[in-house]
């Protein structure tokens, strides 16, 4: 039965992963569940009413096909997700299984892992979803300078989104928007946010506030405020001091509460982050887009997180074991992705040399809950650690004719990793005014985050709580400053965290 | 011009490494890391089957830096271009491909010729300056000698210690496929080398893991494809 095949087909491709109902009704029923999906994200009440009677019917429908897998043995139900679905995984290591429309073989892929199982049964590291590791990448970057139009873009970005697992950022759009009416990029926006409604896949515009273009489709994003899209304002010093740029802070202030900025020239390569945390594009493969010889590269393979709460009083010794356990982890998980072919059925679609895509992506190993008041003193060994690492790494390969570039970026992770990360021991930053911002308290918070980003040797993003009603001018000349001292992606949420109300309130707190 | 003759992949392996170091010439190539070498090597192998179980030990020995059978494989006979920046493979076998429509059918029908041969090389991506990882194995040279097939390779450079292996392993490789295609049995294995070089820094690190490498072949027993190696099924 056709049914069988196309559920089969789906399996053979991710057959690691889980499955929740809602996802093989959408390898179904793929035109009548974005119909539904549409209507229950965008559609007014009897809409929304009438798209959960045929949800409903749909997964009737559905279960029919997948009650007879699991009869056959081939599926089993492994959980009920947040909302009471069932979770299908593949229950065989090795089938084949023939239907009416042809044999499907289904090979169970799972990711082997030896070194690092210790450490992730004891809490000490984490992957960012495991299942889809050898499905997709963590993160790719899509540059529009070159495509013909938000048509192109939005095929592009679908295909892209197909090969990601958290992110995917779109940027070098420059000129390209400009000649699209408000209408056109709403319609651009909502397509785009059908895409991301399921499998928890998102997309960052990174957008240059100096160009028009870039400005309304920033205006639409504020306006629209699509659950799973984000945005990313470049700015330079110049452009902040744009009335038209200061509208744009004004509407994420307003309608958002909150607004991101980066600080990167047009030359050097964006950084954003997802929900694993922040990610820079890699130089060369910045400059294979830059030269038009791939439209969309991928940023990061895979992560492994240190959750350094655990490892306060730990011999330095023990941290570099654990770190070069997780470079031999990174690299295990790139060979098994690059034998399983991850992502490239996606990815062979934007562009014919899918190579250039993937041979520069970074590998990231992550540290969260490390405390940037007294970091101890092993976080200055991580970096030396990874890149002996990853020069052993590339000289026995060389040595063996295997051409790769492998690499292994380090940054900090975001509590959004992993659900059983140890919860945040540092404190954040409220601000009051833009004189907090020269107080010598923030100066020595400014270096101790410079200190360490710097001995990483990798990006961070810098969050700071902005209490009262500023002006758009006054938070452009913040964010100026901000920018200017050397964080080259702040995120200000306007409001308080709570228990921390003034700059004072915190250092009292901190006593 | 340095010329060894041995039994297995094994036996010529372990001779270079306790040879080389000792006799090699000393020079500094071009990154400025200081080696020795034998220039113009030819190493002759009898039988090559155990090349396998050096590889899987020295992965056993260097756990997850040195590449497993799989990952050597797919450089050599996967034809997808994604997975490495080249491979052997996708040179080898793509399209046409010079092993399934040249090599094969020109053994078959002569096999006396001396045409056989196959370039790994290819003058249009890697004779460029900026190309830093091009291949070491430029050519091989099937030929039917006696009833069963040999191997002549050509290689521009060699890693004696972690290099060569590899790619005895990958050339064995080949070897066994068109052997099977031809229905003979595998002869000798011959590589020339223009440098088999010893890096200085390996005179600190490498001899506990070639001491621990010959312990685990000894006490494993060495030589053939184990039963359900991955070898043994693509072939089967």
């Amino acid at each position: 039965m056709r049914g069988h095949h196309e559920l089969l087909r789906r399996f053979q491709q991710e057959s690691g992963r889980e499955y929740s109902t809602s996802d093989l009704v959408e390898t179904l029923y793929p035109q009548q569940w974005r119909a539904i999906r549409q209507n229950q994200a965008f559609g007014d009440s009897r809409a929304q009413r009438v798209a959960q009677i045929e949800k409903t019917k749909l997964h009737r429908k559905a279960l029919y096909h997948i009650g007879q897998l699991v009869a056959q043995g081939l599926l089993t139900v492994v959980r009920l997700d947040s909302h009471g679905e069932k979770c299908y995984q593949v229950a065989l290591q090795y089938a084949t299984v023939n239907s009416a429309v042809g044999a499907v073989t289904i090979e169970q892929k799972a990711l082997n892992l030896p070194m690092i199982t210790g450490d992730l049964e004891n809490g000490t590291s984490f992957l960012f979803e495991q299942h889809s590791a050898l499905s997709r990448f963590e993160a790719c970057y899509l540059h529009g300078a070159r495509l013909d139009g938000i048509g192109q873009l939005l095929h592009y970005a679908e295909h892209a989104l197909r090969a990601t697992s958290d992110m995917l950022a779109i940027g070098g759009l420059t000129r390209m928007l400009a000649r699209y009416r408000a209408e056109d990029l709403r319609e651009f926006v909502h397509a785009l946010a059908m895409q991301t409604l399921d499998e928890g896949r998102s997309i960052v515009f990174i957008l240059d506030v100096a160009y028009a273009g870039d400005r309304a489709l920033a205006l639409t994003l504020s306006e629209t405020q699509p659950a799973r899209i984000q945005a990313i304002l470049n700015c330079s010093a110049s452009s902040l001091r744009d009335p038209a740029a200061q509208q744009v802070l004004e509407a994420f202030r307003l309608r958002l509460g909150k607004l991101t900025v980066s600080s990167t020239l047009p030359n050097n390569p964006p950084v954003f982050f997802g929900r694993a945390g922040p990610y820079c594009v890699p130089k060369e493969s910045w400059k294979l887009v830059c030269d038009g010889q791939v439209p969309s590269v991928v940023v990061s393979r895979a992560s492994i997180t240190l959750d350094l709460s655990s490892m306060k009083s730990a011999h330095a010794n023990d941290v570099v074991a654990l770190v070069n356990r997780s470079t031999k982890a990174l690299f295990s998980m790139a060979a098994q992705q690059r034998l399983a072919g991850t992502g490239m059925t996606a990815l062979e679609n934007i562009t014919p040399n899918s190579a250039l895509t993937i041979q520069n992506s970074a590998l990231i190993v992550r540290v969260w809950n490390y405390d940037w008041e007294s970091p101890p003193s092993f976080l200055a060994q991580i970096g030396p650690t990874l890149a002996a690492g990853v020069a052993a790494h590339s000289h026995v390969y060389r040595a063996c004719g295997m051409p790769l570039r492998p690499s292994i970026a380090c940054s900090t992770a975001f509590a959004k990793y992993h659900a059983s990360l140890s919860g945040r021991n540092y404190r954040k930053w409220t601000i009051g005014s833009d004189q907090d911002l020269h107080r010598p308290e923030f100066a020595l918070y400014r270096e101790a985050r410079a200190r360490i980003t710097r001995e990483l040797g990798g990006i961070d993003r810098v969050r700071i709580f902005r209490t009262g009603s500023p002006t758009s001018s006054q938070v452009a000349a913040e964010l100026m400053w901000l920018t200017a001292a050397g964080f080259p992606l702040v995120t200000y949420e306007f409001k308080a965290i709570s228990g921390v109300r003034t700059l004072k309130e915190f250092f009292v707190g901190a006593q | 011009m340095k010329t060894i003759q041995s039994r297995s992949v094994q036996e010529a392996w372990s001779h270079v490494l306790e040879q080389l170091p000792l006799d090699g010439v000393k020079y500094s190539d071009q990154d400025g890391t200081v080696c020795r070498e034998y220039r113009n090597c030819s190493l002759s192998i009898e039988n090559a089957s155990d090349g396998q179980a050096l590889v899987q030990a020295l992965r056993r020995c260097l756990p997850e830096l040195y590449p497993s059978i799989e990952e050597l494989q797919a450089q050599t006979f996967s034809v997808n271009k994604s997975m490495f920046e080249w491979s052997i493979g996708s040179r080898l076998f793509d399209g046409q491909g010079q092993i399934d429509s040249f090599i094969i059918p020109m053994l078959s029908a002569n096999p006396l010729s001396r045409r056989a041969i196959a370039v790994c090389y290819d003058n249009r991506g890697d004779s460029n300056l900026d190309s830093q990882n091009v291949p070491c194995i430029i050519s091989i040279q099937f030929r039917v000698i006696d009833g069963s097939l040999d191997v002549n390779c050509t290689m521009r450079s060699c890693d004696a210690y972690l290099g060569l292996p590899a790619n005895a392993w990958q050339v064995q490789a080949l070897q066994v496929y068109v052997a099977n295609k031809l229905n003979l049995p595998s002869g000798n294995l011959v590589m020339h080398i223009a440098s088999l070089h010893w890096f200085a820094s390996y005179d600190q690190t490498a001899p506990p893991v070639i001491t621990a490498v010959k312990r685990l072949l000894a006490a494993n027993g060495t030589g053939g494809h184990p039963a359900g190696s991955p070898l043994r099924k693509l072939y089967k």
